[in-house]
């Protein structure tokens, strides 16, 4: 009796130890940040920058025009690390870089290059992958890209553009691997999926401008007046002319007017209803006005040289839409193909549209897959914008 | 700019630069402020000339006319201008077309209204070279430290 009562005692020790155990190992480490800047800035502290030759090698075989190379598989496979602090970091939802933005103007945006940077290793990695026939893990991997390119964030108009870089040489990059690989329905269906969710939210150029409009005017103040001067003297031959013999709080408090003025005829425009053609001339208007008002007067000299060319931002964005529009309908297309076994003659209903023209793409069959073509153009860039799918 | 300047040499700046009118000589003022460089100009040209030989031809001509001393002024002015430069320092006769990223440290390229310049300077393009040159001198430089190196106080 008395060892049976001896073995019951030993076999509770145990398990109470052992949940003992078991519960501190659950608690044992802080949780991985769910910030997701503070991962990223971990893989910029990890990137070893290449020399001159390997990056420009970098860029090219990015850009696709050159295959992949020992040099290549070599230089990214020295970055693994930073590339999967990378992957992490485009897992978590929410990615705030802790910028200053009370230091206005002069706030250092060192991680828009370190982004761009790392943009392009993770498509090289993707490339690699793809070379090797790991279509999913290479498009995975361009996803993570545009899941980068959106943690760039939208705060200010630079940020902004950045995203649409990134998230440019990212949607070319899927193009691309799309030619490589065998049609797979279920890739396709996945990737369709995901090009919708990474695509949430849009990239806002109206919230750019919106923080942008708060730090130019609390820049045109007295107290700012060196800050000022500075930005000033270093842009002043293209924008502030007319400048007066002395900056005072009446020239200030003129020019902050205007200023606001501008900006908010500028940012009713950009929401209005319009097609991109009206949208664009009435917003290359009220620039040109501005411009020449500036030379006369000198309660706009202050706009003229804070005020972005909100045309041309607004022709960015338009061409960012276009792209990724005609991204997602050739998904569709090569959705298509595998379920009837050839493309359709035409685009099938309710496809997105060509941002230029609000009307559907052109679309041609081709020898090596298709096109898909705006119907209207960039006005700024006075070009045709077309987007080739090749076919294995 | 990397020195404080009063606001009365910068209106002056600001207004040479900007200023769309058309500049009036002050030449009497000029010669009183460059005697020294105005000299040089006027005995070079006296041991290159004898009396009755072209050039001396040429100083009677353009003393003749009150307009073609203003503009023979003009011309000294350009010309000693040029001669001033390593005089007056490297700030003012810096471009005033925007930011240039070679003239600029690093740290500084990387602030928004840096990048900014450079976008409106060249776009994407601009911005993608200010990024990389930036990046070269920045780093960041992977650096190998040894157990002992990382602890030692």
């Amino acid at each position: 009796m008395r060892v049976k009562k001896d073995t019951s005692v030993v076999r509770v020790g145990c398990m109470a130890v052992v949940l003992l155990v078991a519960a501190s190992s659950a608690f044992a480490y802080p949780p991985d940040p769910d910030n997701a800047a503070m991962l990223y800035y971990q893989a910029f502290l990890l990137d070893k920058q290449p020399d001159e030759a390997t990056s420009q090698l970098l860029d090219d075989f990015v850009k696709g025009t050159v295959g992949p190379s020992d040099k290549i598989k070599e230089y990214v496979q020295g970055c693994r690390s930073t590339i999967n602090y990378a992957l992490m970091a485009t897992e978590r939802e929410h990615c705030n870089w802790g910028i200053a933005y009370s230091k206005g103007f002069s706030a250092s945006l060192p991680h828009l290059a370190q982004c761009r940077r790392l943009s392009k290793l993770m498509l090289a990695d993707a490339r690699l992958l793809a070379a090797q026939g790991a279509y999913r893990e290479a498009l995975d991997r361009c996803l993570s890209t545009k899941k980068l390119a959106h943690h760039v964030g939208d705060e200010i108009v630079i940020s902004f553009l950045v995203v649409h870089a990134i998230d440019a040489i990212a949607d070319d990059c899927i193009r691309e691997i799309l030619g490589m690989m065998p049609p797979d329905p279920q890739v396709l269906q996945w990737l369709k999926g995901q090009l919708m969710i990474v695509s949430t939210p849009q990239p806002s150029f109206a919230r750019s401008l919106k923080l942008e409009q708060e730090m130019a005017l609390d820049i045109m103040r007295m107290d700012r007046l060196d800050e000022l001067t500075e930005i000033l003297t270093g842009d002043i031959e293209s924008k502030a002319k007319g400048l007066p013999a002395k900056i005072d709080e009446e020239f200030l408090a003129k020019n902050r007017e205007y200023y606001v003025r501008y900006m908010t005829a500028m940012q009713a425009t950009l929401a209005a209803p319009m097609s991109y053609d009206k949208k664009y001339a009435e917003l290359t208007t009220m620039l040109d006005r501005m411009t020449e008002e500036a030379g006369r007067s000198p309660d706009a000299v202050l706009t003229a040289a804070f005020a972005p060319a909100l045309n041309k931002v607004y022709g960015i964005d338009a061409k960012a839409q276009a792209r990724a529009n005609a991204l997602r309908v050739g998904v569709e297309l090569l959705i298509a193909k595998t379920q009837t076994g050839a493309l359709p003659d035409r685009l099938p209903a309710n496809m997105p549209k060509d941002s230029f023209s609000g009307q559907d793409y052109l679309y041609e069959k081709t020898d090596a897959g298709f096109v898909l073509r705006c119907q209207g153009k960039d006005l700024d860039k006075d070009k045709l914008y077309e987007f080739e799918f090749k076919l294995k | 700019m990397s020195e404080r300047k009063d606001e009365q040499w910068l209106d002056d700046q600001l207004r040479q630069v900007v200023n769309g009118a058309t500049p009036v000589l002050d030449a009497e003022q000029w010669k009183r402020k460059y005697s020294r460089e105005y000299q040089t100009l006027l005995s070079r040209s006296r041991e290159s000339g004898q009396p009755n030989t072209g050039a001396s031809r040429i100083v009677r001509w353009v003393r003749e006319s009150s307009i073609r001393r203003f503009a023979v002024a003009a011309v000294v002015v350009g010309v000693v201008g040029v001669l001033l430069i390593g005089r007056l320092g490297p700030d003012t006769q810096r471009p005033v077309t925007g930011s240039s990223s070679i003239a600029q440290s690093p740290d500084k390229m990387m602030t928004m209204m840096s990048l900014q310049a450079a976008y409106r300077q060249g776009g994407t393009e601009a911005l993608d070279r200010q990024f990389d040159q930036a990046l070269r001198m920045l780093g960041p430089r992977t650096t190998s430290m040894s157990l002992k190196e990382l602890l030692e106080g």
